[in-house]
């Protein structure tokens, strides 16, 4: 189980996080944001790529740095990824591999378990150079896989991608063993919709909301109206377009609005749920 | 496992092995084109081989620094880095991993410097342990270490800056630190200081490893790769090291140590001589220090003489001495002495070992007499000279310099030519000598065990290096070994022959000794020591040489007298009152003849003329003969 407790994170002058608590456990996690929300931030404070304090984060009970071995635990894939251009898939997972202190007999059965995984074991001997934008995408995840790690972490993994490789994305992730606790940074909702069991909202540096995907719909409910947008502007109280679409031949709008609206309501989608909490609606 | 992956990195780069088998095919043609040299052209010299990786230590570090940062570089623009950062390993086990590429890579060049180095050690057979230990150890400090602070350099550019800031800090420091700004910079100016401690070239006596002491290897050559080696690691650890690990720590307390003890090192004193360009080595520290004071030079005739002296020397970086001096005067309130200022007294003692004050200024030294009467006085002193070395490489001291203490104040020192004089002592002198040091030392004194000497001369030499003695028909030749030109055996028995065949006198020759390849002033180049040896710049020129010598013989007299006019005319008029008590008006000493000269045909003419005789090898003349033309012609 990940911890944190009274992050605090300060670039500078400018403060990213003042107290921030967050308890991560078994599951896939979702953490929502819209830029500059601090889920990098967050993500690198836990990986401790960025130095915390003493006690903000522990695993299992015990501050990370304090544990020796806490890297070993963990799976990182980072926003921009990349490998050494020149070196085969096998190799490059190799370099991983061996700086992840996998044992030496295992070395080669881990890659060959990761890359099947991400549906690349044709290209293991292939250059890192002759991979597809999606494909080393999937080489990314397929190193987090390396060693099995408890905690899997994937910042912004779908960025960039078809919709092809959004859905493989999806489809890696929903097979994941629910007994790791994976963490997903990402501004597209639908990316963990399908898979996330939990989602963490950050806004402005704090969470605004930690809770199933439920319940995040459930912070839209009765505040979701589809109005026709010719009638937008008759509309007085604060409200959000979230999005439009034709209807028997008029372009309605779907909107969230915390006031009580006489337009038809509708189902709250984990999207408008997320989009109430950060526009704080 | 891991390192084989970065190997792999390094290969399939292309541009990097290219790279790196151009360098090494240039490192093996400066190789092979001097054995070729050797072949076509004969010797030249058996440290040509050493030269030849020496010169290219530079390149070495241009290299080393250009295919570090490069590399590191483009691991770090994989992306792959913050991954790696994700690991136990970290971001420093991926630099860990480049640097033991990149380490191979410099052990493989070195590794190429050390065969064709061993090729000429055994080829040409060199046949000295201690030669063998100064090749390796410059291959290590000028190879090696230069390449190690060239990749740590280029590994810390590529974690502190983007490409061209990256580039632009490489040219500054191969600027700051290249022989060629070395060049503009000149002799005297303070910048070099700055840039002597940035330069981690290899030093010799003019850039190049004179057949005597080989290249510089000294306290500061040494200490400079450590202290930067150890600076760059510090740098690297901050940069990598996140947060307050003990490791970071460890490692910044480690590099400090290192740093603060290889700087004690640098700046501990000692001759620099093997320098290059350095504005205080050789005869330019002397001729600078020398035309500074030359308003303060004194002479004044001892009123003691020294019968024996008994000295303890002791040569590391600099010169300890205690030297015992028997004097024959034991009632004088004061004893004059000369010393060279580069030595400075810490103590004087009378036969009982009481403490003696003193005074030391410059080359000048008084020591008081204490309540009793002083039979011996001794002198515990250390520093070092700048033309005459002594230093953990070699030792070059002759009693053309008071690197022992003389009787009474002497003018050393020749501005105008920028040398010393020839100074001997008057009548021969007995000597014990020992010097404690860790090569063997060569004299002109007999040798009575290890570098213990005894015996009577009008000077002394003491000499080490890469030195050895041998006899040739009954002459001990004490010559550069590695000097494969000019001192073969068969060279060195013919040179001798045809010397001894020209020579116009015939002087007992006991002893030859060469001098160190740099320039000493113009009475160095021969000298004749009463005891029978003989020291000279080479062998080879002894028969247009020797001559001079014999003329520095009739006119060292005159020598004296003159610079006791010039420059103390107390002192002169003390000689002249000695003169005429001694001397008559038939047989007139040589400060009566300068005076009668000087009131006969006026001062300016004279000493224009005796300047002229002094310094005109040519004129063979006695002095008095030189005397009775002048008044004749005026």
């Amino acid at each position: 189980m990940l911890r944190i407790e009274n992050l605090c994170k300060n670039f500078g002058k400018k403060q990213i996080f003042n107290n921030l608590n967050l308890e991560l456990n078994a599951g896939i996690y979702g953490l929502l944001g819209p830029n500059g929300a601090g889920k990098t931030t967050l993500i690198r404070c836990i990986t401790q790529l960025y130095p915390t304090d003493a006690n903000a984060i522990s695993y299992n009970g015990v501050p990370v740095q304090r544990q020796r071995d806490y890297l070993t635990h963990i799976g990182y894939l980072p926003q921009k990824f990349g490998l050494f251009r020149d070196l085969t898939v096998y190799d490059a997972l190799e370099v991983l591999a061996v700086e992840k202190k996998i044992p030496k007999g295992e070395v080669k059965g881990e890659i060959t378990r990761c890359v099947e995984a991400v549906n690349l074991s044709d290209r293991l001997n292939s250059k890192v150079k002759t991979l597809s934008g999606g494909m080393i995408r999937r080489l990314g995840i397929a190193q987090v896989f390396l060693g099995d790690p408890d905690i899997m972490i994937f910042d912004e993994p779908t960025a960039g991608l078809d919709p092809e490789e959004r859905l493989r994305f999806q489809i890696i992730i929903s097979q994941l063993d629910r007994k790791k606790t994976v963490l997903i940074s990402t501004h597209i909702v639908s990316d963990i919709e399908e898979a996330g069991d939990n989602v963490v909202v950050l806004n402005n540096g704090s969470v605004a909301l930690e809770g199933t995907c439920a319940e995040v719909c459930e912070a839209a409910n009765g505040k979701v109206y589809l109005v026709p947008r010719d009638e937008l502007g008759k509309i007085k109280e604060k409200y959000f377009v979230q999005s439009q679409f034709s209807l028997g031949g008029k372009t309605m709008c779907r909107i969230i609005s915390s006031a009580q609206l006489s337009y038809e309501n509708d189902q709250p989608t984990l999207e408008d749920g997320y989009m109430s909490l950060i526009k704080e609606v | 496992m891991n390192t084989k992956n970065y190997f792999k990195m390094f290969i399939k780069d292309l541009f990097l092995p290219i790279l790196s088998a151009l360098f090494f095919i240039y490192i093996n043609f400066l190789h092979i084109k001097c054995i070729v040299d050797v072949n076509v052209y004969g010797p030249h010299g058996m440290l040509s081989m050493l030269n030849a990786s020496m010169d290219s230590s530079v390149l070495c570090f241009v290299f080393f620094m250009f295919i570090s940062y490069y590399f590191t570089d483009k691991v770090n623009k994989s992306s792959m880095l913050e991954c790696a950062e994700v690991t136990r390993g970290g971001a420093l086990g991926v630099y860990l991993r480049q640097l033991a590429v990149l380490t191979a890579l410099n052990l493989l060049f070195t590794a190429s410097y050390f065969i064709y180095n061993m090729y000429a050690y055994f080829g040409w057979n060199i046949d000295h342990a201690e030669v063998l230990g100064h090749i390796l150890m410059c291959l290590f400090i000028y190879i090696f270490m230069v390449s190690f602070i060239a990749m740590l350099l280029g590994l810390l550019l590529s974690l502190c800056f983007k490409r061209f800031g990256a580039y632009v800090v490489m040219i500054a420091v191969i600027l700051l630190t290249s022989p060629f700004t070395e060049y503009f910079i000149g002799m005297n100016s303070s910048i070099f200081y700055v840039y002597e401690f940035f330069c981690l070239y290899p030093r010799g006596t003019e850039f190049f490893a004179d057949n005597f002491l080989g290249y510089s290897l000294l306290p500061d050559r040494v200490s400079a790769p450590f202290f930067f080696a150890a600076l760059i690691f510090a740098f690297i650890a901050l940069k990598l090291l996140k947060g307050k690990s003990r490791l970071k720590y460890s490692a910044i307390a480690l590099s400090g140590v290192i740093c603060v003890v290889s700087l004690a090192v640098y700046f501990s004193p000692g001759t620099p001589t093997l320098s290059g360009r350095h504005p205080d080595a050789f005869y330019i520290g002397d001729s600078l220090y020398y035309y500074n004071n030359k308003d303060n030079l004194k002479i004044e005739m001892g009123e003691f003489s020294i019968s024996k002296y008994e000295m303890d020397l002791a040569v590391k970086n600099e010169l300890s001495a205690k030297v015992t001096m028997y004097v024959d005067n034991s009632s004088l309130e004061a004893y004059k002495f000369t010393l060279y200022h580069g030595y400075r007294i810490n103590r004087a003692e009378d036969q009982e070992g009481a403490s003696l004050d003193f005074t030391q200024d410059g080359d000048y030294v008084e020591v008081k007499r204490g309540a009793s009467p002083v039979s011996t006085v001794t002198l515990y002193y250390s520093g070092y000279g700048t033309s005459y070395y002594t230093n953990a490489q070699g030792i070059f001291l002759m009693g053309t310099i008071p690197f022992y203490p003389r009787s009474g104040y002497q003018i050393m020192y020749d501005v105008k030519t920028q040398g010393f004089y020839s100074n001997y002592h008057e009548t021969p002198v007995e000597f014990n000598v020992k010097v404690d040091y860790a090569k063997t030392v060569y004299s002109n004194l007999d040798s009575t065990e290890s570098n213990t000497f005894s015996g009577t001369a009008d000077n002394i030499i003491l000499m080490s290096g890469f030195l050895e003695e041998k006899s040739f028909d009954g002459i001990n030749v004490v010559y550069p070994y590695l000097d494969n030109e000019r001192y073969t055996d068969e060279r060195i028995s013919t040179d001798i022959a045809v010397f001894f065949d020209s020579r116009p006198d015939d002087r007992p020759i006991k002893r030859i000794f060469t001098l160190p390849p740099f320039y000493l002033g113009k009475y160095a180049n021969c000298l004749y020591f009463s005891d029978g040896t003989l020291v000279c710049s080479q062998i080879i020129s002894l028969p247009i040489i020797y001559p001079s010598s014999m003329v520095l013989d009739v006119k060292r007299n005159l020598m004296l007298v003159y610079n006791s006019y010039i420059h103390n005319n107390s002192d002169f008029e003390n000689r002249l009152k000695y003169e005429k008590e001694v001397y008559t008006v038939d047989e007139p000493g040589l400060a009566m003849l300068l005076q009668n000269a000087v009131e006969q045909i006026g001062e300016e003419k004279v000493l224009e003329a005796v300047d002229e005789y002094l310094y005109n090898y040519s004129d063979t003349r006695e002095s008095k003969e030189f005397f009775a033309d002048l008044t004749k012609e005026g």
